[in-house]
């Protein structure tokens, strides 16, 4: 899962292929701006909830920014 | 060496020869065309948007296959051939994959997903679709 406010699936894919060669199997990340995560939250959304919920391995940023007012 | 379409051909295997028919190409091209342009309209619902842009993009991408002599058992096939058909690389086909799975997640078990961001995306990878065909046509 990546929340950013303007990277897009065309960027994303792009940058993973390497990895998904290395490791033999599909990358499928899922992209939110911070205002589509707020709101899926917002709604419950099942699958944003169920990751929120589950230990994460952070690559960047933090479980509290996530969590900060202004994000 | 044989061409990589050529190597997913054949008996028991995802794509069959067919000889490319003209009418059929134009029909899709238009069909493609089309779609692509309502998809840019922002008045309508953002799950029309998807559908129509997801539709465009398989016109378009099987036009391209069709062009070369093959068809494909699977809707899904059009998208992971576009490397070998008009050479595009992940940035659009893996796009187009994942609207595949988003377009039969909603269709097959209600959870149509989509956002601003995945049908922009779309229409984008659409669009390189339709230029590179376009290039290889002109």
């Amino acid at each position: 899962m990546i929340i950013s406010p303007s990277l897009g699936y065309g960027e994303v894919f792009g940058a993973l292929e390497n990895a998904t060669a290395t490791l033999g199997r599909k990358v499928n990340p899922t992209l939110y701006t911070p205002f589509d995560i707020t709101r899926r939250q917002a709604q419950d959304n099942a699958f944003v909830t169920r990751v929120l919920q589950q230990p994460k391995i952070w690559l960047i940023g933090t479980e509290e920014e996530l969590n900060a007012p202004s994000a | 060496m044989p061409h990589p379409l050529e190597n997913l051909s054949g008996p028991g295997k995802p794509l069959k020869a067919e000889a490319p028919d003209a009418k059929e190409f134009a029909g899709l091209l238009r069909s493609g065309l089309a779609r692509l342009k309502d998809a840019g309209n922002t008045t309508l619902a953002l799950e029309s948007r998807f559908d129509l842009a997801y539709n465009a993009a398989h016109s378009l991408s099987l036009a391209a296959l069709r062009r070369l002599g093959y068809r494909a058992g699977n809707r899904y096939l059009v998208f992971q051939v576009l490397p070998h058909t008009l050479g595009l690389g992940p940035e659009v086909w893996r796009v187009l994959d994942k609207c595949h799975n988003t377009r039969n997640l909603g269709e097959y078990e209600g959870l149509l997903e989509v956002d601003e961001r995945l049908v922009t995306d779309l229409i984008a990878a659409t669009q390189a679709v339709l230029d590179a065909l376009q290039a290889k046509t002109a």
